[in-house]
C-alpha cells in the first residue's frame, strides 16, 4: 500500500488528551499512522516498518488494558502526561494560554483519574488532512525506514472518533 | 491571587526542554541537540538536581524505562513548579463541568420560554440594557454548552453596548428539573414544535465581558464561565473546604459565604442583603429529581467596577 492510496489515517489518544486539546487549544496535534494495525500487514509493505510503539492497534490494546487493570504506573500514561504537560509548555511560551489556563491544565493532568486515560481511536479522513499531514522527517529517525505521520491543527470537524 | 509567571517563566521552559530532550531521545530521533542557551543552562541545574535526587541523568540514560521515568519526575516538577509561580490553585469541580459539557443547539434554545431572577436587573440597567432585549439576546446566542449533570446551559452572545463590543454570558436552568432528565430530547430541534408548551428555561445568572480581552473563549461557554468565577466569585467555605463554586451530591448543606454569614445551601437564587442587593447574588442549581447541587455566589460590585 502506498500513502497515495490510504483513505483513513488513525490516531490513538486518551481522553484526558482530547478534552484538553478541545478546551483549551482549540485543535489537537496527533501522531497518526495510515494503517490500523501493522501487524496483519505482509512484509513487503512499507508501513510494516512502523514500530509497535507507534502502532495504534498496540497502543489502543495496551491503554485499554493499563485502565481496565487500573494500572497506575502505567508507563503509556506516565508518557501521555509527560506529552500533555509539554505540549502546555509549549502552548504557554507561544501564547495560546495564558498563566492561569496552563495551571488549570496541569491540575487536570495531574487530578485524572485511570478512567480519563482509556483510549480514543480517531478516524481522520485523509481528504480533509491531507496538504497538513508532515511524514516525520526520516533524515531525524533512527529507522529511516519508518513511516511516521503528525498533523499538528486537527480540529473537531476532521476525524471521528471510536471510543472502547 | 494570581501571580505573573513571567518572572519565572524560565524555569517553566527549561522543564519543557528537558521533556523535548528525553521524548527525542525515547523515540530515537538523531537529531537532538541540546541548546546551551540561558534556558538550557536552567535545564542542566534542573538535571543535576534530578541527578543528585533520583540518581538519573537525561544524559546518561538510555533505557526506556529510565526515560519513562525520568520524564515522571519532571511531570511532578512541572506541577510543583507551577504551584510555586501560580499558587495552588483549586480546580473544584470545573474539570466536572469541562469535561462532562455537550454542545447545545442554538437553534433549539431559541424555541424556549426564558425568565430572568429579578436581582439580575440592576446589572442590565447599568450596562444600559433592557430586559427584553437581554432575553431576545439569550434566545438569538452565538454559542451554548449544556451540562447534563448539573442540568445548566452556559450561553454566549456577542453584542455591542455602545462603541464596544461585548460577550454575555448566560448561565441558564431549566425552570421544570425534569426536563433536564429527558436528555436525549436535549438540543434536539422538533419540527413544529407548539412554543406554548415549550420547556421553561431560567436565567440564573449573567456576566458581561470586553469582547477584546477574550478573544479566544467567544466558542466557549464552560471556559468563560470558569473565568467569571475567577473574576467575580466570593469564595465558599463548605467544611475545610474553600471554593469558589460548589457541586455537591445527596446532602443539604450549610455555607458560609466570605464575610457574609452561613446560608443553607438549597437557598434558591436571591439577593443576600435587602439593603445592598447588589453586593452577592447567589445562584443555586437544587434538581431534586438529580439529587444534585451547584451553587455560587457572585460579587455584583466587583463586576460592575469593570
Amino acid at each position: 500500500m502506498k500513502f497515495e492510496n490510504v483513505s483513513i489515517l488513525y490516531s490513538v489518544n486518551t481522553k484526558v488528551a482530547h478534552h484538553i486539546n478541545e478546551s483549551y487549544y482549540g485543535k489537537h496535534f496527533v501522531w497518526c499512522s495510515p494503517v490500523f494495525n501493522t501487524e496483519k500487514l505482509d512484509s513487503l509493505s512499507m508501513f510494516k516498518k512502523i514500530p509497535p510503539s507507534s502502532n495504534p492497534y498496540t497502543i489502543y490494546q495496551r491503554l485499554k488494558q493499563d485502565c481496565s487493570n487500573g494500572d497506575l504506573h502505567s508507563s503509556l500514561i506516565t508518557q501521555n502526561k509527560s506529552g500533555l504537560k509539554r505540549g502546555a509548555i509549549e502552548m504557554l511560551s507561544n501564547a495560546v494560554i495564558d498563566n492561569l489556563d496552563f495551571a488549570r491544565i496541569n491540575k487536570i493532568i495531574d487530578s485524572a483519574t485511570i478512567e480519563q486515560f482509556y483510549p480514543l481511536l480517531y478516524l481522520i479522513p485523509k481528504t480533509a488532512v491531507e496538504k497538513r499531514v508532515k511524514l516525520v522527517d526520516v533524515n531525524s529517525m533512527a529507522n529511516p525506514l519508518s513511516v511516521e505521520y503528525q498533523i499538528e491543527d486537527l480540529i473537531k470537524s476532521e476525524f471521528e472518533i471510536i471510543e472502547p | 491571587m494570581v501571580q505573573t509567571i513571567d518572572k519565572n517563566l524560565d524555569s517553566i521552559l527549561a522543564i519543557g526542554r528537558l521533556y523535548d530532550f528525553s521524548s527525542k531521545k525515547r523515540f530515537h530521533l538523531i537529531k537532538n541537540e541540546f541548546l546551551n542557551d540561558g534556558i538550557g543552562k536552567k535545564a542542566l541545574e534542573i538535571n543535576q538536581k534530578i541527578k543528585n535526587s533520583k540518581g538519573i541523568d537525561i544524559f546518561e540514560a538510555t533505557s526506556e524505562i529510565d526515560l519513562i521515568e525520568y520524564e515522571n519526575i519532571l511531570n511532578q516538577y512541572t506541577s510543583t513548579e507551577t504551584n510555586i509561580i501560580i499558587g495552588n490553585i483549586s480546580l473544584g469541580h470545573e474539570y466536572f463541568l469541562l469535561k462532562t459539557q455537550v454542545d447545545f443547539s442554538v437553534d433549539k434554545l431559541k424555541t424556549y420560554k426564558i425568565a430572568m431572577n429579578s436581582f439580575l436587573k440592576p446589572l442590565i440597567k447599568k450596562n444600559n440594557l433592557i430586559v427584553p432585549d437581554v432575553v431576545n439576546a439569550c434566545k438569538s446566542a452565538n454559542k451554548a454548552s449544556f451540562v447534563k449533570e448539573c442540568g445548566s446551559i452556559f450561553v454566549i452572545k456577542r453584542i455591542k453596548v455602545k462603541t464596544r463590543n461585548k460577550l454575555m454570558l448566560f448561565h441558564l436552568t431549566f425552570d421544570n428539573p425534569e426536563q433536564t432528565i429527558e436528555n436525549n430530547k436535549i438540543g434536539m430541534s422538533k419540527v413544529g414544535e407548539d412554543l406554548e408548551n415549550s420547556p421553561g428555561l431560567r436565567i440564573a445568572m449573567l456576566f458581561f465581558f470586553d469582547e477584546n480581552d477574550y478573544l479566544s473563549l467567544v466558542n466557549n461557554p464552560i471556559r468563560l464561565f470558569i473565568r467569571a468565577l475567577d473574576l467575580y466569585a466570593e469564595n465558599l467555605n463548605i467544611g475545610t473546604q474553600l471554593k469558589k463554586f460548589y457541586y455537591h451530591v445527596l446532602l443539604p448543606a450549610h455555607i458560609r459565604v466570605d464575610n457574609l454569614g452561613e446560608y443553607l445551601m438549597n437557598l434558591q437564587t436571591s439577593g443576600l442583603d435587602d439593603n445592598n442587593i447588589k453586593t452577592v447574588a447567589m445562584s443555586t442549581i437544587s434538581e431534586i429529581q438529580l439529587k444534585l447541587k451547584f451553587i455560587y455566589a457572585i460579587n455584583f460590585n466587583k463586576m460592575l467596577k469593570n
